[in-house]
């Protein structure tokens, strides 16, 4: 196997894990996208010590989360903190990329489920949805996710509240699980 | 709900949600953008350093831009000192050595030809006898 053939099986090991860390801490495919190839460049950089490195989906999701933050503060306008976006009018084409549409009854409630959560969690404005991804999916401590995003802990802990709230109100109509 | 039960609750659902498909052109991107071939040298520098050599660079064509418009007295001493030398060495060679130069160079020229037909010719005459 030559080398651009194992770069090749490990990028297809591990895009869908970058591409949707990126995703929901961006928000945004195209984007998301773009930092998906900046990291898989830099992987290949390093490839020589990650193909056979156990940390090394640790080592994509670490790039991945900072890679994101610095796209957020470089393109953002400093993370919009005090001006929500108006994000309403996107339509997220998450339904195609969830390839779960089982035709039992149960997976198909679920993956609907999942939909729903996904296309809340993309409308949330940037500075309530990065703060509750980092804490759900990267498992952050509250005072980490304020070192790294360089705000209070008084703030974080805020933004998460709100964000959890206004998941629960858009979920609302569709029940609690 | 409780909120602490909706927020165990929702880190239950976020964590359920699979992983997304990433976009079936991020692949050949990343392939091609790795075929590529690299920018080296110092478009690969980051751009601290960048930005920190080009200041440097600019510094020093500053000086040396100050140093010729207005140079420090030991600086002017040796350049006033070298322009002296290379106007005597010019005075000499235009006074002794560039009347007879041509003269003195036909000269050696000819005389190497010379020596290299007398040789040529002695060769000749005697045969080859000093190589037997």
């Amino acid at each position: 196997m030559t080398d651009a053939a194992r770069f090749e099986a490990f990028v297809r090991e591990f895009q869908d894990m970058v591409f949707s860390t990126a995703v929901r801490l961006l928000g945004r495919e195209a984007e998301a996208e773009d930092v998906a190839q900046t990291v898989f460049l830099r992987a290949f950089e390093r490839f020589k010590d990650l193909q056979h490195s156990p940390s090394a989906p640790g080592w994509l999701k670490t790039v991945t989360t900072n890679l994101c933050l610095n796209h957020l503060t470089r393109y953002r306008a400093r993370w919009q903190f005090f001006s929500e976006l108006d994000r309403e009018g996107e339509a997220p084409t998450l339904a195609t990329r969830l390839a779960l549409m089982a035709s039992a009854p149960d997976d198909l409630e679920r993956s609907e489920r999942h939909e729903r959560l996904e296309r809340a969690l993309r409308a949330l404005p940037d500075h309530q949805r990065v703060p509750l991804v980092l804490f759900h999916f990267e498992d952050l401590t509250y005072q980490a996710i304020a070192d790294a995003l360089g705000v209070s802990l008084a703030k974080v802990k805020s933004d998460i509240h709100r964000g959890r709230e206004t998941l629960k109100d858009r979920l609302a109509p569709y029940g609690p699980r | 709900m409780d909120p602490a039960d909706f927020e165990a609750a929702l880190d239950r659902e976020l964590k359920a949600l699979p992983q997304l498909h990433a976009p079936r052109q991020l692949l050949p991107r990343i392939m091609a953008a790795t075929s590529a071939p690299r920018p080296t040298g110092w478009m690969t520098w980051p751009a601290v350093w960048q930005a920190a050599s080009a200041a440097m660079l600019l510094a020093v064509v500053a000086g040396l831009w100050m140093l010729a418009a207005a140079p420090p007295k030991p600086v002017a001493d040796a350049a006033r000192t070298a322009g002296e030398a290379a106007t005597i060495m010019r005075a000499l060679w235009e006074v002794f050595l560039q009347p007879v130069g041509t003269y003195v160079l036909a000269l050696g020229v000819g005389l190497t030809l010379t020596a290299a037909l007398v040789w040529a010719a002695l060769e000749f005459a005697l045969g080859g006898a000093s190589q037997r």
